[in-house]
């Protein structure tokens, strides 16, 4: 009796081990043997994935028209209160107060509330400046002032893919980190992993979403719309594998900077400019 | 023998495990993960497949080429048409071909022209600014012989958005 429930026992715990062992061993590691397939590519170039993305941000040109957040809303149907791209405005006082702000993103633009109200008014009486302007709050005279438009960073050495559980955020061959909507399970850790806040969770789809580069756009020759739509180029986007690239002569040439150097997280977004009180 | 029985059933429960492991693993690992790295390659292709909205200001040049051609010629050269000709969401039926939120009529409120023109500190310096928006209108509409002059003079009144310099001179 006691030699047969032995025996259970033991096929019992052997088959255990023997399945664990297989889950470990003998099913390959999924990938490496599937690189045969081929994605279907669309209407242009066969090499549209030989390319090393990069973007530069100019803060000395940037003059805070929000443009650019209403181009990337139209582009990429973001929804309201949410941002892939927005901008910031500095506003550093004399004594050294640094106030930051950035009403709907810039979407907008900066205008102060009084000239809002002053260009709805039916009589334009006052001849005098409109007060808000160049004063901060309780804080005096603005002394130095500037505009930081911020985004995703495409880190090379990036915290929100490699928090991901389910492999849905990744990094593209050519440099882009993207979302896949199909796999994401909306768990955001990605969103807390950023440390540039520049992905939210869709209030619809319920997934991770985040500036793409406009990845539908520059993989067919175009410019990310938020480029394209910059009135004075402080927004550059271009190719590092092109030698004789904009970006390539501009990288090479002027003084760069990322934000927040010291995470290593190695942001693909350069800066020109970068004042040190921007975080 | 008995012992042979014995490795039979083993070797069964082996290759079964095997079978349904692997017929798992390619239930639910989707069939084009790790073409690229450790991602569903198809993805790129998906992300890849939308049409762009934005499609640039020689699109419009087509059918209003002396506009386009102007406004190239003009201090807003660099600003695409799609910048303010482009109001969300309104669709037009004149551009049955272009996107439907393309609209013909722009925003032609002054908070448009000031979102941009307005001064700010925060403004580079070298960018042509408006530090007193009301007095700008009081002095120089009065230059112009505008009669739109108060409250709901434009900017556009004065200036042609797609060429916006004035010569004071020639027009005073």
């Amino acid at each position: 009796m006691d030699k047969k429930k032995n025996r259970r026992a033991f096929i019992k715990s052997a088959g255990r081990a023997l399945a664990g062992l297989l889950m470990v061993v003998a099913i390959p590691k999924p990938g490496r043997a599937q690189r045969i397939h081929e994605i279907e590519i669309g209407e242009d170039a066969p090499d549209w994935l030989d390319h090393y993305w990069v973007y530069l941000i100019d803060t000395t040109k940037c003059i805070g028209c929000g443009a650019c957040v209403r181009a990337d809303k139209r582009e990429n149907s973001v929804p309201p209160k949410f941002f892939r791209t927005w901008v910031e405005r500095y506003q550093i006082t004399e004594d050294n107060h640094v106030h930051v702000d950035s009403p709907n993103g810039g979407h907008d633009g900066f205008l102060p509330e009084d000239l809002a109200q002053l260009l709805t008014s039916v009589e334009l009486e006052t001849d005098g400046s409109p007060q808000g302007i160049g004063r901060v709050k309780k804080q005096g005279r603005v002394t130095k002032g500037f505009f930081v438009p911020k985004m995703c960073n495409h880190c090379r050495n990036t915290p929100c893919t490699q928090v991901c559980p389910v492999n849905a955020s990744y990094q593209s061959p050519d440099g882009v980190v993207l979302v896949d909507k199909t796999r994401c399970i909306g768990c955001s850790y990605c969103v807390q992993a950023c440390p540039y806040g520049s992905r939210y969770i869709h209030p619809e789809k319920h997934t991770a979403d985040k500036c793409t580069w406009c990845y539908h756009r520059i993989t067919k020759g175009l410019l990310p719309a938020c480029v394209t739509v910059c009135p004075t180029g402080a927004r550059k986007f271009g190719d590092l594998k092109d030698q004789s690239s904009e970006i390539k002569k501009l990288l090479s040439t002027q003084r760069l900077n990322v934000l927040k150097p010291e995470l290593n997280t190695e942001p693909f977004c350069f800066y020109i400019g970068l004042e040190q009180s921007v975080r | 023998m008995k012992a042979l029985r014995h490795l039979k059933r083993a070797l069964w429960i082996i290759a079964f495990l095997f079978v349904a492991g692997n017929m798992i693993r390619f239930s639910v690992v989707p069939e084009s993960f790790g073409q690229y790295g450790d991602f569903r390659g198809a993805h790129l292709a998906e992300e890849r497949a939308r049409d762009p909205i934005h499609r640039g200001s020689d699109i419009c040049g087509e059918c209003h080429d002396e506009r386009l051609e102007e406004k190239n010629n003009g201090a807003h050269g660099p600003i695409p048409c799609e910048n303010c000709h482009f109001q969300p969401y309104a669709g037009d039926e004149n551009h049955p071909e272009a996107h439907p939120e393309v609209s013909q009529s722009p925003d032609r409120s002054q908070r448009a022209c000031l979102t941009c023109h307005q001064f700010f500190p925060s403004r580079p310096s070298a960018f042509p600014q408006l530090a007193n928006f009301p007095e700008h209108i009081a002095t120089n509409a009065l230059k112009l012989n505008k009669d739109h002059v108060g409250a709901h003079t434009l900017c556009v009144h004065c200036h042609n958005p797609h060429d916006p310099k004035i010569d004071l001179k020639q027009n005073g």
